[in-house]
C-alpha cells in the first residue's frame, strides 16, 4: 500500500522521473484515486512555478522583455567608482600585468 | 572552431578589450553585467549595502581571474556564478537572529501515513484575487521565512537555475542531501503559501 506521506516524500523524485517503474505505477495509481494527493501534487507544482517567477521584475513591459539587463536599474555610480578604484589599487597600470 | 564562437559578439569583443587591459572595458563590463548581478545578490542578502559589497567582491574576483575564464560559457553566465558565490560567502558571515525550525513548516501526518487534514485545491496562482505584483511579493516573503540552509538551495535551484551538482558544490552538500533539501524547502514553501491560494479561503 502506498500512503499519502510516501507520495509527498517522494514527489520530487517522481516529478523528476527518477522512480523505479513499479513504484512509479503505484504512485500514479494512488494519485489518480486520492483527491488529497492530487491537490498536493498540483499545489506543489504551482509552488515551484510561483517561486520561479517571484523575483521577476513586475509590470507587463518587464515580463515581455527577454533581456533581464534591460529591466534592472543601473548600478549606483558610487559602486562603479568604488570597484574601479579598488581594481586600480589592486593592479596599478604598468605593474607588468 | 573556437569555443568563443558560442559567445554573443559584443561579449567576445568586450572580453578581448578586458584581456588587453583597456581601462574603459572594466566600466563597460560593469554596465553590461552589473544590474543583473546586483539583482542576484539582493535575492540572497537582505540589506542593500551587503548586496552591493557582494557585487564589488564579485567584480574584483572576476577582474583578477579573467585569464582563467575559458570562454566555454557566456561571460555573463560566468559572472552570475561568481556573484552567487560571493553572496553566499557574505551570507555565511552573518547570523540570522531568529530562524524557524523547518520541521514546523512541513506537512503533518497521522499514524496511518495520511495527512492530518484535507489538502485544499488551489486557485490559479491567485491571479484572480490579487495583482501579479502582490502575489510575487507574498511569495518572496514566504521564501524569506525559510531557514537559510533551505532558502539558499531553493534560490540556487529554482530561481538561479543552477543544476543539482553546482548547487551541491556551492552548499558543500552531497547530491542526495541537496535534492532532499530542495524538496523540503518546496514543501515548506507550499505550506506557507496554502492560506493565500487555497480555494476554500479565497472563495
Amino acid at each position: 500500500m502506498t500512503t499519502c506521506r510516501e507520495i509527498h516524500d517522494f514527489l520530487m523524485t517522481w516529478l523528476d522521473g527518477e522512480l523505479e517503474p513499479a513504484v512509479n505505477e503505484r504512485f500514479e495509481h494512488h494519485i489518480a484515486a486520492c483527491s488529497c494527493c492530487n491537490n498536493y501534487v498540483d499545489s506543489y507544482r504551482k509552488t515551484v512555478e510561483l517561486g520561479r517567477t517571484a523575483f521577476d521584475p513586475c509590470g507587463d513591459a518587464a515580463s515581455e522583455s527577454t533581456d533581464a539587463a534591460e529591466v534592472h536599474p543601473p548600478l549606483p555610480d558610487e559602486l562603479v567608482q568604488a570597484v574601479l578604484a579598488a581594481r586600480r589599487k589592486a593592479s596599478p597600470p604598468g605593474d607588468g600585468a | 572552431m573556437s569555443p568563443e564562437t558560442e559567445q554573443e559578439p559584443d561579449q567576445v569583443a568586450l572580453l578581448a578589450r578586458l584581456r588587453a587591459g583597456e581601462e574603459r572595458a572594466y566600466a563597460d563590463l560593469m554596465q553590461l553585467a552589473g544590474p543583473r548581478m546586483l539583482a542576484v545578490a539582493r535575492r540572497f542578502l537582505r540589506a542593500d549595502q551587503d548586496a552591493e559589497d557582494a557585487v564589488q567582491d564579485a567584480f574584483l574576483q572576476a577582474f583578477k581571474n579573467l585569464d582563467r575564464f575559458e570562454g566555454n560559457a557566456k561571460l555573463t553566465t560566468w559572472l552570475h556564478r561568481i556573484t552567487v558565490n560571493a553572496s553566499l560567502m557574505k551570507l555565511r558571515k552573518q547570523k540570522r537572529t531568529h530562524e524557524v525550525n523547518l520541521e514546523d513548516l512541513l506537512p503533518r501526518y497521522g499514524d496511518d501515513g495520511h495527512r492530518d487534514r484535507l489538502v485544499p485545491e488551489w486557485t490559479e496562482s491567485g491571479a484572480d484575487v490579487v495583482s501579479v505584483g502582490e502575489t510575487r511579493a507574498a511569495v518572496r516573503a514566504a521564501i524569506d521565512r525559510l531557514p537559510d540552509s533551505y532558502r539558499n538551495v531553493l534560490l540556487l535551484r529554482d530561481i538561479e537555475q543552477l543544476d543539482t551538482a553546482e548547487t551541491a558544490e556551492l552548499m558543500g552538500l552531497s547530491i542526495n542531501a541537496t535534492k532532499t533539501r530542495l524538496h523540503r524547502a518546496r514543501q515548506a514553501l507550499r505550506e506557507i503559501l496554502e492560506p493565500h491560494f487555497s480555494k476554500e479561503v479565497s472563495a
